[in-house]
């Protein structure tokens, strides 16, 4: 089968790969560029554990074929320290408790982060709303609602 | 209360950073020299003989580098217990659900696995399959399985003080059914294992799991390797819930064929494998009657519980007897029966799952809601007046130590602002009450034992051994906290090696709720251990006794005389000088009946402790009803739970919180469904459905505390504690506000409006 070869950016770095037409992003990030820090958990979009921001907005990694990503620049979990400065948002989930198995994780943080970029003082309905997607078994959600809301203030 | 420097703090688990910045690795995102990838061929019927398995064209596939079939494999069967053993991780002659693992295959890459699961071709000859358990316990049932039979894989029966006698001199008699479902434990990362086999022999491998050692014991039954040969190596797990404390064909496949190939093999479910093929809730028929006085006294209980096991019993042992065990630990009832039948079905195999005994617990509790409004009670006196009490005896010799029902009723009372609301919310709105608990530990053999070390570096810094796992409950950062507070060494100071079954001492594992207990102990040992070496030569060097010396961040101190001070560094290096490095050692194993084992379970005699400790509180929930859709959005919950002293509050906080959200999807919306063929119906997120940030309700958590004289700093447990209540306060707060008591969960839409019709 012919391959397609895309070139885009991953965390600020360019990346040209070649690809099966139905190779998804996350695939491509996860087998091809061993970023692992992007998860699956459910195959079909419904859980926000493959979340990425493409161009700034989140998306599901795991519904994104690779060739759409043409030109585009693709934020993972592992883009988002400055150096070794964490992200605000990193900040506040360890410092309120939000992190248990980790595995929902780097979806949460990246959506919330997206969501602060846009509106940075949201309200808690806010959040909720555009965090609803992203689904955590451990937590309960309590705390990481808490840290989102705590990451506005910095 | 003594205060502490680190323990008792809401500090940062250690975990987290890895966690936060992608680094921290699952199994699915390991990746091996040479690595093959695995794929699984499984029955597309509930119940089958297999009668031929023809695997030569997938064989023959370019890519695929080895076949396996259970037939190959040593007729190993897995059980938790030697007489419990009756599951072939690889079916041989016999399927007993749909999805049941038959042959794998192991290929260059995921694409040509897939390829060659469709060129294997499988002759199956149908059997009658039975989904219900009281089909199943039929005369004419199906049988799954030689030895159990009318398909009864276990049945308890235990009975204390006289019960008939009691329901005659009761006042009353309440007799109610309820009907639990089965339920997916869901947790975030699908199910998969990694291996490595070496030409030397040497098994290594990565799977999510909650207990290294139960796992590698079983894995060296199932391929005849001996214990040293294999290693489960420390992963980053995503979950456990109780649904990873098994032996899984995944782990045996990879291993198998790893060893077949000599090249590493990665096996990673889908989501719907994972639901289909791991374990899964045991759904309960929950019959139970009490006998109460016109004063509310409870004067007898009996209680029985069907529990619908699936296709092989795995650890719905624990889940049958579990429920003894709480309905005797909260209340007081001095006439107790209890009867707990275990089914085989042609189903997915249920285990534990957090919480155990929430089926009974949400039974009784609706039904002390319905004797107190029956005779003019409140619900919250009338808990109080039954709750045991630190020092109570059991019925069946176990006793409590520590415990603090009563406190948590008070406080679920006061923050829920209970007094204000119940009986004045606006229409359609509703409050309910429940009390539940759990245990820590129960009857393991020597497996209770848990062990720790620690060697000190030439500075100040040291490496934490212990064989304790977490599955994101926070354990690891729970045993460094620990370490650093008894060592005097800042936490940064510690390295942490742990659930390795090489490089670790054994752990009991976490699923049965003795990580706090019982690892958290072991480790404070061996760090009070090391201590005393290091205070030993220091006061060697200083000509003092080492009573006089103490250790503050990273310092030994004269206590009268801080200005007399030497480095740990200083004392580590002399004692490696002197021949006596310092390395820490502690070993712990916490009292539970041990010695009979659970053949005692059967023969009525269950006597003596059951667990190290007891643990207890109260949940009060708020909901609102919409009566025109049936629709229940539960708006608060508080947890008042008693852990026994709260080691790090925030972590404790994230467990009660996390239980809570997960027990309340259980209560309205989260059911398993099974069409007539046995085919798991709703498998993936899109249709089983798990509770949203947007569908959480609000939850406070409470910590009470009343310090375990054996537990470690008072520690005992929590990760299960807060969760068996919830649903029965939820149905106690649908009660309140409707009338209704619901006789089945999930309370599903459909089932509130049916229930309010029949008002």
């Amino acid at each position: 089968m012919e391959k397609i070869q895309v070139r885009f950016t991953v965390n600020k770095e360019e990346v040209l790969l070649n690809v099966k037409p139905y190779e998804t992003l996350l695939e491509s990030l996860r087998e091809r560029l061993h970023l692992t820090g992007t998860k699956e958990a459910c195959g079909l979009g419904a859980c926000g554990s493959c979340t990425v921001l493409l161009d700034g907005q989140p998306v599901r990694s795991c519904l994104v074929l690779t060739p759409e990503v043409e030109g585009a620049e693709i934020t993972t979990i592992e883009g988002l320290k400055e150096g070794e400065k964490l992200d605000p948002v990193q900040e506040a989930f360890m410092a309120h408790g939000a992190v248990q198995c980790g595995f929902c994780t780097p979806g949460m943080v990246l959506t919330a982060k997206s969501l602060l970029n846009r509106s940075p003082r949201p309200t808690e309905e806010e959040v909720l709303k555009a965090m609803s997607s992203n689904i955590c078994r451990c937590t309960g959600y309590t705390k990481i609602i808490e840290a989102v809301l705590a990451a506005t203030e910095t | 209360m003594k205060r502490y420097s680190l323990i008792g703090q809401s500090i940062e688990r250690t975990d987290s950073l890895d966690k936060i910045t992608g680094a921290a690795k699952y199994t699915a995102d390991l990746s091996l020299p040479r690595m093959l990838y695995a794929k699984v061929v499984r029955s597309s019927h509930a119940h089958a003989r297999i009668l031929n398995i023809d695997t030569s064209k997938a064989e023959r596939l370019p890519g695929v580098k080895a076949v396996v079939i259970g037939g190959e494999t040593i007729p190993y069967k897995f059980g938790i217990y030697k007489r419990t053993r009756d599951q072939y991780l690889l079916a041989r002659d016999r399927v007993r659900y749909l999805g049941e693992e038959i042959a794998a295959v192991a290929a260059i890459d995921e694409e040509t696995a897939e390829e060659a699961l469709d060129l294997i071709r499988v002759e199956y000859e149908p059997l009658p399959a039975v989904f219900d358990p009281l089909e199943a316990m039929g005369e004419d049932a199906p049988q799954l399985h030689e030895h159990a039979k009318r398909n009864i894989g276990d049945h308890a029966k235990l009975e204390f003080g006289d019960v008939e006698s009691a329901f005659r001199n009761s006042d009353r008699v309440y007799e109610d059914r309820i009907v639990t479902s089965k339920v997916s434990h869901l947790q975030m990362e699908p199910y998969g294992a990694v291996a490595s086999y070496e030409p030397s022999g040497k098994l290594d491998l990565w799977v999510p799991n909650q207990s290294p050692f139960t796992r590698r014991r079983a894995l060296s039954n199932a391929l005849g390797i001996p214990l040293v040969k294999i290693r489960l190596h420390h992963i980053y797990i995503g979950g456990g819930f109780g649904g990873r404390s098994d032996v899984f064909p995944a782990e045996f496949i990879v291993s198998f064929l790893s060893m077949k190939t000599k090249r590493p093999v990665k096996l990673i479910y889908s989501r719907e494998e994972t639901m289909i093929a791991t374990r899964q809730k045991h759904p309960a028929i929950v019959e139970l009657r009490l006998g109460v006085r016109r004063d509310g006294t409870i004067m007898a209980r009996d209680l029985k519980m069907i529990l619908d096991g699936g296709a092989y019993m795995s650890s719905g042992i624990v889940a049958v007897n579990t429920s003894f065990i709480y309905s005797e630990s909260i209340y007081r009832v001095p006439n107790m029966r209890y009867e707990g039948i275990r089914v085989y079905t042609n189903k997915t195999t249920c285990s534990m799952q957090r919480t155990h005994g929430c089926q009974y617990v949400l039974a009784e509790e609706m039904m002390l809601d319905r004797v107190a409004g029956d005779l003019g009670l409140d619900p919250v006196e009338l808990r109080l007046t039954h709750a045991r009490q630190a020092g109570d005896a059991l019925p069946s010799g176990s006793k409590i130590t520590s415990f603090a029902l009563r406190e948590t009723i008070e406080k679920a009372i006061a923050v829920s602002g209970w007094k204000e609301k119940r009986g004045r919310l606006p229409k359609g709105q509703g409050i309910g009450m429940a009390c539940a608990g759990s245990i820590t530990g129960f009857n393991l053999g020597f497996r209770l034992n848990s062990s720790a070390l620690i060697k000190f570096n030439e500075d100040s810094s040291c490496t934490l051994f212990t064989g304790n796992v977490d599955n994101g409950q926070g354990n690891e950062s729970m045993m460094v906290q620990i370490a650093a507070e008894v060592l005097g060494i800042p936490m940064e100071d510690i390295a942490l090696v742990c659930a390795d079954t090489e490089l670790t001492p054994q752990d009991p594992g976490n699923y049965p709720m003795l990580t706090a207990f019982c690892s958290g102990n072991a480790v404070r040992l061996a760090a009070e251990n090391a201590k005393k070496q290091i205070l030993e030569m220091a006061a060697e060097k200083l000509k003092l006794g080492s009573s006089d010396l103490d250790i503050r961040d990273r310092m030994i101190f004269v206590k009268r005389n801080q200005d007399k001070r030497i480095s740990v560094e200083d004392v580590t290096r002399l004692a490696f000088l002197k021949g006596k490095a310092i390395l820490g050692k502690g070993s712990y194993t916490p009292k539970a009946q041990s010695e009979e084992g659970w053949a005692v379970w059967h023969a009525g005699k269950f006597r003596g402790q059951k667990g190290a400790a007891y643990t207890d509180g109260t949940t009060v929930a708020e909901v609102e009803v919409d009566r025109e859709t049936g629709v229940v959005k539960v708006r608060n919950i508080v947890q008042a739970y008693d852990c026994g002293y709260a080691l790090n509050p925030m972590a404790v906080e994230g467990q009660w919180e996390g239980v809570a959200v997960e027990m309340m999807g259980e209560t309205l919306f989260g059911k398993l469904s099974w069409d007539k063929h046995g085919r798991l119906m709703n498998n993936s997120l899109l249709d089983y459905l798990i509770p949203t940030m947007l569908d959480a309700p609000k939850v406070k958590a409470t910590i009470v505390e009343s310090i375990d004289p054996d537990g470690p700093f008072g520690a005992k447990e929590v990760g299960i504690s807060g969760g068996p209540g919830v649903l029965a306060a939820i149905a106690n707060a649908i009660h309140d506000a409707t009338g209704v008591f619901i006789k089945e969960v999930p309370a599903t839409p459909d089932k509130i409006l049916a229930a309010l019709k029949e008002i």
